[in-house]
């Protein structure tokens, strides 16, 4: 039997698998079509008539509305993600296009939106995110997944533990895990950076000093081995901490005692040690710059993180992680980078590692104003092709001096603007002008 | 130049990074995992990511073909799309979880069972000239024998 035009137009409808529904002038809702049900839970019967906002439920049917954007300007809105409240009242991602919809003499009569359910790839990056999660951490890589394995039998010990890992790799993720999995969870975690104070201050800052121990102390004042007592003290850049303070340190870790400036008897020290670097400190003892029994006393347990450049399979993981914060961060809905940018992103090398990376993301969603990142958002050595191993120099596989010289002279000496460019912390780039001698400046 | 010296040619498997060829509604995966698997030592010797480009290469199946790939390994139920790889002379694997490297690695030792029949017919394919049943692992075994080297 032949179908009437209308009836066939509905069979055409009902057989297409995106969400389909048509509006009149009032934003009354006129056809509804079989994908439009199942995506929002409401029947055609239910959903004709009504004003297609009590369907659709969304933050933006007040403010941006792509069928009335649509209308007002007679531009398509192609590919806008939101999120709808379907009728069981859970959140429903969804991509819209939207069309003013004209009739046979080309008058405005009303609007057509086709939407996409677009929750399975929501849910199967949610489930490959989950099943590569590690309490802060996220990893594919097989070096790293072992790591993960053995993190919780290494928080039991009371073992020192020594991460090695270029800057950004995540030391200090790695720390706050093996703290949250140890038995000292409910104590402090404390963190010193050794490498960004210099040997004075360094010392009051971990062991304390008492009144009149120097100049201008004028109070007591507890160090972070104190404040890290029950719990564990991190020593981040711990082949940064001057000779005479390996010494007290080595006496705090043999004794479990110390003695703050100014002190005339030692302290109990019940802290567990988590240290971290990024130097080659076998070979800093062979060179007379590290104490040999002091490296023997802390590499008890010994983590090699792996830098980025040698994980590549984590970046899209760590792009939909940084996409998903940054969007929150920022009221964005960005979806993802274009497929030349993310070729991109994998060829670059990070200098900077994870933290380099987050950085770059951080600052492309920012400059973003569509639903995909494109190259144009990307810094300018993404552009250009160059490798920034291409302009090191150092064994450390750092920047040359002349690199963060120019750096600090175009960002007039702002260290903040010169280590966000660079795609590291504060502390690290300080620690590179100290090494070229470029700490006055 | 040593002549004693053999260098094997590399077979390249493509695993979806998410596991899946079609991610549905939005069409086919865009990264992949790019496995050079060494037919002599059965291992994957090189990983790579690749990003394929809808607006460049429209057709993903032409795309995997220029790259070499002699496979698809993914974790979906199958689909019809196995027709256009297969027109590429590219076999597909449905059904498959694991990391990257097990999979391909699981295959390599023949311990995947055998696809839905695949007839290559792209005579210089050298990896699958010839070969008008399903590349499962135990065809894989077979053909190692005859494979050439260079």
């Amino acid at each position: 039997m032949l179908e009437s035009p209308c009836e066939h137009l509905e069979t055409i409808l009902n057989s297409v698998a995106d969400g389909v529904f048509t509006v009149d002038e009032e934003m009354h809702i006129t056809s509804f079509n079989r994908a439009a049900e199942e995506i929002t839970g409401f029947s055609a019967a239910e959903a004709r008539g009504r004003k297609c906002f009590e369907i659709f439920r969304t933050g933006v049917c007040n403010s941006s509305c792509p069928l009335r954007e649509a209308l007002a300007s007679g531009e398509a809105v192609i590919n806008r993600e939101l999120d709808i409240t379907d009728k069981n009242n859970r959140k429903v991602p969804i991509s819209i296009s939207a069309s003013v919809l004209r009739n046979i003499r080309g008058e405005a009569v009303g609007g057509v939106e086709t939407f996409r359910d677009i929750s399975l790839i929501t849910i199967l990056k949610r489930e490959i995110l989950e099943k590569y999660s590690f309490r802060d951490l996220v990893s594919r890589n097989p070096v790293m997944r072992r790591l993960f394995d053995v993190l919780p039998d290494i928080a039991a010990s009371e073992a020192t533990v020594l991460l090695n890992g270029d800057s950004g790799t995540g030391k200090e993720l790695f720390t706050k895990a093996i703290h949250d999995l140890s038995p000292r969870r409910e104590g402090p975690l404390v963190v010193v950076n050794c490498g960004a104070l210099p040997e004075q201050l360094l010392e009051a800052e971990i062991f304390g000093s008492k009144r009149g121990a120097y100049t201008g102390s004028v109070e007591n004042r507890p160090g972070r081995l104190e404040m890290a007592q029950g719990g564990t003290l991190f020593l981040d850049e711990i082949g940064d901490l001057p000779l005479p303070l390996q010494v007290k340190l080595l006496r705090v870790l043999e004794n479990k005692e110390y003695q703050p400036l100014g002190a005339r008897q030692p302290q109990k020290a019940d802290v567990r040690f988590v240290t971290a670097t990024h130097r080659d400190l076998e070979k800093m003892v062979l060179e007379g710059q590290f104490r040999r029994d002091l490296f023997f006393r802390i590499n008890v347990v010994k983590i090699k993180i792996p830098p980025l450049r040698e994980r590549p399979e984590d970046i899209p993981l760590l792009v939909d992680i940084a996409l998903d914060r940054f969007n929150q961060r920022y009221g964005k809905k960005i979806r993802g980078f274009s497929s030349e940018a993310l070729q991109l992103l994998f060829n670059h090398s990070y200098p900077g590692n994870v933290r380099e990376l987050l950085n770059i993301i951080e600052q492309t969603v920012i400059l973003c104003r569509t639903s995909e990142i494109g190259i144009e958002q990307l810094p300018a050595f993404f552009d250009s092709g160059a490798k920034p191993e291409q302009k090191e120099s150092s064994p450390q596989g750092q920047l040359s001096r002349e690199t963060i010289a120019e750096l600090l002279a175009r960002h007039k000496g702002n260290r903040s603007r010169v280590a966000r460019e660079l795609g590291v912390d504060r502390t690290t780039l300080w620690r590179w002008m100290k090494r070229f001698d470029l700490a006055d400046q | 130049m040593d002549i004693n010296q053999q260098v094997h040619r590399l077979v390249k498997i493509a695993v979806p990074y998410y596991g899946t060829l079609s991610l549905p509604p939005l069409g086919l995966a865009r990264i992949y995992f790019v496995a050079k698997v060494d037919p002599a030592t059965r291992t994957a010797v090189n990983i790579e990511l690749k990003v394929w480009n809808p607006k460049q290469k429209p057709n993903l199946s032409i795309w995997l073909r220029e790259l070499g790939i002699a496979g698809v390994i993914c974790s979906d139920s199958g689909s019809q799309y196995q027709i256009a790889l297969n027109s590429e002379n590219i076999w597909v694997l449905w059904r498959q979880q694991g990391e990257v490297e097990e999979v391909v690695e699981r295959w390599a030792r023949g311990e995947i069972e055998a696809p839905a029949a695949f007839k290559c017919q792209n005579p210089t394919n050298l990896w699958c000239a010839g070969q008008y049943e399903a590349m499962d692992g135990a065809t894989f075994q077979q053909k190692l024998a005859n494979y050439p080297r260079f």
